[in-house]
């Protein structure tokens, strides 16, 4: 009867096999067999594993805002339809110039807000967004009421003052979900990692957190008051920010053991 | 059964194939504390440290040699050197069993007492991670890429590139011919004499910069207090930034620059004298003023929530 054939150098050839689940049973089993009697191949065995566990558990990160969008809506050029040529009908001369007066009213109000969502498209996304998948309390999640009611404590905000205040909390667009998600995500994976860090250095993120919410708080009370500051929209962006930073800092900390 | 997602085929692989080299490590090295020796290493090499805790001290020197003392409280030294690389690390444990250390040097807390000497030959890249272990480079005028958790970074007389990030430690880089970038989180960033770009950033920690020469500064924090103290290019971009952090800029008096300042509940106090624009705005909320001193031509831009900002004329009026 053959009790243990392999070796460490016949694990090796196989390991990649194993792992893939692409070895018939028996083979398998003397991998497992082997794997059973030897510290380095036992060990090995246990770590990839352990591995394939933890990121699994992983978030999926996402950037926090989709820039190809804007990207190719400036390379793509501009296709100018080509009409067919009318006689204009004889018509009043006040009739025209209020015709021309309509027309640039409602092209720079047009181009206005185009050019606001594109240039800053970041408006604040709904509450529910935000509901989905809170953060642990423990790892400074935003304290309850710290924010505006009906406004998503980490939404990020238009630099538009019109389409701010137009669209705060109700309307969000894509690249705000995407960063409301992110910060959501990272709450999750820093709340999963805390027991893996330094006590300390836990403490240190989350008194920082404390202190960026008591700083969002701060910036959406000042934009309650004033919400056509494009200062306070950039502060309160700049902040908002910085949260993603630092909670993107502490789900990357080394483990302390 | 179950395949493993596609991630993992190239985690698989490589560990597979570091087996060999693991399981000669594990079982043919011997199990080193203290190490005491010289590598060569080619010009502009590279020399890669690691250490959770304790020191790191590397300097630099001339000659082509690694000139390397380390000693570690029970930690096993990792040691590998080529001609363009040295590696040198101690890990706690690692994925090697308790059962292969020897009697009596097992690491109480992850070897507190570790302390890594090295002279590297000038021009050598170093980059350095550590847990808590402080790390002071030297002389080395190298880029340097230092990156701790809670350890303090001390980084002298580099070039071309420096990048520092500590979350609690402090970080001092002086002399650097070339781009600074610093990160922080509580902890305080101090640079002086910096003579490339910098890129500072931290939420509470304090950034210091003095005697820069800069064409391009950015600093950044929520919290922290930013000063900034050196020469202002012509065509040079300023920007700082915070929320709550007071805000200290000095200028010499014969600066040419126009500044844009903005708080929201903070106060601006310049030594130089303001021209209000038609757009400023000075009332007890949203204070706004844009002014030139001398030519205008350096752009400098001062935004703080609730901060104070200070324009200090520095050398005396004219």
């Amino acid at each position: 009867m053959n009790e243990n054939p392999m070796t460490c150098a016949g694990a090796d050839a196989v390991l990649l096999d194993y792992f893939e689940g692409m070895l018939d049973a028996r083979a398998r089993a003397e991998v497992d067999m082997h794997a059973a009697t030897c510290l380095r191949c036992g060990s090995l065995i246990r770590d990839v594993n352990g591995i394939r566990v933890n990121a699994i558990a992983i978030a999926e990160l996402t950037p926090s805002r989709n820039l190809w969008p804007e990207i190719e809506s400036r390379i793509q050029p501009r296709v100018v339809p080509i009409g067919v040529a009318h006689r204009a009908p004889v018509m009043a001369r006040w009739w025209m110039a209020a015709a021309a007066a309509a027309l640039i009213v409602s092209t720079a109000g047009v181009t206005y807000l185009a050019t606001s969502g594109s240039l800053s498209p970041r408006v604040a996304s709904a509450p529910a967004q935000r509901a989905a998948g809170a953060p642990d309390p423990g790892v400074a999640a935003p304290a309850a009421g710290a924010s505006d009611p009906g406004v998503a404590p980490d939404a990020i905000v238009s630099r538009s003052p019109a389409l701010a205040s137009r669209t705060a909390g109700t309307m969000p667009v894509p690249s705000d979900v995407q960063l409301g998600d992110e910060i959501t995500r990272l709450h999750v994976v820093v709340s999963e990692r805390r027991a893996q860090l330094d006590p300390a250095t836990v403490k240190i993120v989350e008194d920082n957190l404390r202190l960026i919410d008591a700083a969002v708080k701060q910036a959406r009370a000042a934009l309650v008051r004033d919400p056509a500051s494009g200062f306070l929209i950039d502060q309160l962006n700049s902040v908002l920010e910085k949260k993603v930073e630092l909670l993107r800092t502490a789900a990357m900390l080394p483990s302390r053991s | 059964m179950k395949r493993m997602q596609a991630p993992w085929k190239s985690v698989v692989a490589a560990v597979v194939i570091c087996a060999p080299a693991i399981k000669a490590a594990g079982q043919d090295e011997p199990y080193r504390t203290r190490l005491d020796t010289a590598v060569s290493l080619n010009r502009l090499g590279t020399v890669d440290v690691s250490l959770h805790a304790g020191k790191v001290n590397i300097t630099g020197g001339s000659g082509s040699q690694v000139r390397i003392r380390a000693v570690t409280a029970g930690d096993r030294i990792e040691f590998d050197a080529t001609a363009g690389r040295v590696r040198l690390s101690a890990e706690p444990d690692g994925h090697r069993s308790y059962q292969h250390r020897p009697r009596g040097r097992r690491s109480r807390g992850g070897g507190e007492q570790a302390e890594f000497n090295l002279t590297v030959p000038v021009g050598t890249r170093v980059v350095v991670e550590t847990i808590s272990a402080s790390v002071s480079i030297a002389a080395v005028r190298g880029e340097v890429n230092v990156e701790s958790v809670s350890g303090s970074i001390e980084i002298a007389d580099a070039v071309r590139k420096v990048f520092a990030e500590s979350v609690s430690g402090s970080l001092s880089i002086s002399r650097v011919a070339g781009d600074v970038r610093a990160e922080a989180v509580s902890g305080s960033l101090s640079m002086n004499g910096v003579a490339g770009e910098i890129n500072s950033e931290t939420v509470s920690g304090r950034i210091g910069i003095t005697n820069a020469s800069s064409r391009s500064v950015l600093a950044e924090s929520v919290s922290g207090r930013i000063s900034y103290d050196g020469t202002f290019d012509p065509a040079g971009s300023y920007v700082f930034k915070s929320h709550s952090g007071s805000l200290t800029l000095s200028l010499p008096a014969r600066a040419g620059a126009t500044l844009r300042l903005e708080t929201f509940s903070g106060h601006v106090n310049s030594d130089f004298p303001v021209t209000l624009q038609p757009d400023a705005s000075f009332g007890p909320r949203d204070k706004r003023v844009e002014f030139k001193i001398g030519n205008g031509r350096s752009r400098i831009i001062a935004e703080t929530f609730s901060g104070s900002i200070r324009i200090q004329r520095i050398g005396g009026r004219e």
